[in-house]
């Protein structure tokens, strides 16, 4: 904690999303309050400027009553209330979308440790774009769970061509530039943090332990399907990979076609009736392959444009010195056309 | 007003001047009705109002300005859809946002963008109009003033007023305390119970605007988010925004013993009493979200002010005028309105209270104010 001699910082604002986590059964609201109320003082130490976004994304009436208490006794507090739990990425994208300052952190307060929150602003400010929490131990997971994390990392690499912050945890600070990039994409609602590599700005790891507990409890497959969720959402490629796969089951078709052809024609004995079945069913099964490749490659433009995502996202402009046009170009011709 | 039924009327008021309180420190908006989609009421009684006081005080109202008016599309209480339907209920013009204008806002964050028929006035020639209409109805106007003690004895009210030269009495009938956050402070001094009201601590930023808003007024609706309006007595534009305008709040009622937070009735709340420190940092950076140009908005002054309202505002942001005449004493009649052309939504109240009282007099009574 900053001591009171500190300089505060007066010319930056700063946001920070508090949430309270997914996993059952809630802790009591007693360290919730505990957890909210040191970082507060955290960013009071620390800042001029400041608010603190509170998500309420399922939290029971004591929480809420508690939360209450909180808003007549501390300041520059505000509390995000959810209609129902809608789960920690739309609660995340939900306080990226109401924070207002010039650097946005954003943190598991059962997990992430509060005193973090100042390096976290620190490294933003010289980078100009994200920081994120890694934990390269995956702490509070289990064996599987780790080897489930390997795989989908190698899966969403090498055949997703999906670039994503390995091991990153719930902890992160945006700029304004880099979230006002982030939010113009618009399935980053699902996934806030999947989108960090994909605007491009400067992205720095913060190598650090979350504290408490750690495991999502989703079970093996709650985690398959997050991650077929996470791969879906981030990439195209496996589309693409099915148009690949439909045009080459389309062309071994053709060449069973070929060859079915060749045999009918250059063999003795051939059984009665062979060669139109198998020309026939080669055929048809040609022909679906194709019409699902070509389909395939359609709805990934339809997905495309209905996503939206931005073509490139805009970091900065340089100019020359000199702007202003030069002044002793005479405006005189020397024919008329 | 109340000079066409009482003989002598004498307005007390605390400041130096006319209208240098609450009357000054506001968006110095001419309403006429767009501000309040949720409260149908009182969004047609300022549609109704806004052509009368545009004619009555001409030389105060700016309409040199365009307005416009936005829905947000996040976290707003209407839509746009709705806010539209709104404004043709209580018949109040808009039509869409010139496309430069339009362009401004974030398509994001914004649903729908109108131009509007909205004015602003100017609060000092406002009161200097007010001054010279009182003067020539022989209104006497006592400023610098204070009442520090109200004694109801023998069918009259008898007023002590301290004022820098001096103390006085007033002897009156009827007494009508529009005293708006110290409504309950002249109540106290007269010894009655106070009204439920709430109570703001309102801070109003004074801006420079980026040049391509000079002559444009925003207001995004409904719910936490901001209003720009040119204040035509600095030269500028005052911003302010739901969410960091109000700097505290708390409510006066009916409670044993004195209380109920805020300052207490043994003397007139001020902004004085409070710690005061602008967020017009947090304003600037929330606003330049749905308005980028925003971001470009410099801070001069800032005119702080204690804002009052009906707790059943709270729910709707309904602005009803609080006409009540006290049930003890029935000729203290405590007035409050949150909005410069409430006051032509009085004369009906008036004439039937002292319509009555003038009609209910022996043939050789009149009715004294003074």
């Amino acid at each position: 904690m900053a001591s009171s001699t500190t300089k505060r910082s007066a010319s930056l604002f700063v946001s920070a999303i508090a949430l309270s986590g997914d996993a059952a059964p809630a802790d009591p609201p007693e360290a919730l309050m505990a957890a909210l109320r040191r970082l507060w003082q955290v960013l009071h130490d620390g800042y001029e400027n400041f608010e603190l976004l509170v998500l309420d994304d399922g939290l029971d009436d004591a929480a809420r009553a508690q939360l209450r208490v909180l808003l007549t006794e501390l300041d520059c507090v505000r509390v995000i209330r959810l209609s129902r739990r809608f789960g920690r990425d739309a609660a995340l994208a939900a306080g990226l979308e109401s924070a207002i300052g010039d650097v946005v952190v954003a943190l598991d307060l059962r997990t992430d440790p509060v005193e973090l929150v100042p390096e976290l602003v620190a490294r933003c400010r010289q980078g100009s774009g994200a920081v994120v929490g890694v934990d390269p131990l995956r702490t509070g997971q289990s064996d599987w769970e780790k080897a489930g994390a390997r795989w989908f990392y190698r899966v969403a690499r090498r055949v997703c061509d999906l670039e994503s912050v390995e091991h990153a945890t719930s902890l992160m600070a945006l700029s304004r530039p880099a979230l006002g990039a982030l939010l113009k994409i618009k399935e980053q609602s699902r996934h806030p943090q999947l989108f960090l590599p994909y605007i491009g700005f400067d992205l720095q790891r913060l190598t650090y332990r979350p504290g408490g507990r750690t495991s999502r409890a989703r079970g093996l497959f709650g985690s398959v399907d997050r991650a077929i969720d996470l791969l879906v959402t981030g990439s195209m490629r496996p589309l693409r990979l099915i148009s690949w796969l439909s045009l080459s089951a389309s062309a071994v078709n053709a060449l069973w076609m070929l060859y079915v052809v060749l045999i009918a024609l250059f063999k003795d004995h051939v059984a009665e009736g062979w060669p139109t079945q198998s020309l026939q069913s080669g055929t048809m099964f040609f022909l679906l392959f194709l019409v699902l490749a070509v389909l395939g490659e359609y709805v990934g433009r339809i997905l495309g444009e209905s996503r939206r995502r931005p073509q490139y996202v805009l970091l900065d402009e340089w100019a020359s010195s000199v702007v202003v046009e030069r002044e002793k170009r005479r405006n005189v011709v020397g024919e008329s056309t | 007003m109340l000079r066409r039924y009482c003989d002598r009327v004498a307005v007390v008021e605390r400041r130096d001047r006319l209208l240098r309180k609450a009357s000054y420190h506001n968006q110095a908006r001419v309403h006429q009705g767009y501000h309040y989609p949720r409260s149908v009421l009182t969004g047609l009684r300022s549609r109704v109002n806004f052509p009368r006081f545009v004619h009555d005080f001409r030389e105060c109202v700016v309409d040199s300005f365009t307005k416009l008016y936005a829905v947000a599309a996040v976290h707003s209480k209407v839509t746009a859809g709705q806010f539209e339907t709104f404004c043709r209920r209580i018949g109040a013009p808009m039509w869409p946002a010139p496309p430069e204008l339009a362009a401004l806002f974030d398509p994001d964050l914004i649903e729908a963008v109108w131009q509007v028929e909205e004015f602003a006035f100017d609060a000092e020639v406002l009161a200097r109009i007010v001054a010279e209409e009182l003067e020539a109805a022989g209104v006497t106007v006592l400023t610098g003033a204070t009442v520090t003690a109200v004694e109801a004895r023998d069918d009259l009210f008898r007023v002590a007023v301290e004022r820098g030269d001096g103390d006085s009495r007033l002897t009156s009938r009827w007494l009508f305390n529009a005293t708006y956050a110290n409504l309950n402070f002249v109540l106290d001094r007269a010894g009655r119970p106070p009204i439920p009201l709430k109570h703001e601590l309102a801070e109003l930023c004074l801006v420079e605007v980026p040049e391509p808003l000079a002559n444009v007024g925003v207001t995004v609706m409904c719910g936490p988010f901001f209003s720009l309006m040119p204040f035509p007595p600095r030269g500028l534009h005052s911003f302010s925004h739901v969410r960091y305008t109000p700097h505290g709040a708390w409510q006066e009622r009916a409670l044993p013993g004195k209380g109920g937070g805020g300052p207490r009735f043994d003397r007139p709340a001020d902004v004085e009493d409070f710690a005061l420190h602008t967020a017009f940092e947090a304003m600037r950076r929330d606003a330049a979200r749905y308005l980028p140009l925003l971001r470009d908005l410099r801070y001069r002054d800032s005119l702080w002010e204690i804002k009052t309202v009906l707790p059943q505002s709270e729910d709707d942001d309904s602005r009803p005028i609080l006409f009540a005449r006290d049930p003890q004493l029935p000729r203290l009649v405590s007035v409050m309105g949150g909005k410069i052309d409430n006051i032509y939504d009085l004369p009906r109240e008036v004439a039937a209270l002292l319509g009555e009282a003038r009609a209910a007099l022996p043939a050789r009574g009149r009715v004294d104010g003074v």
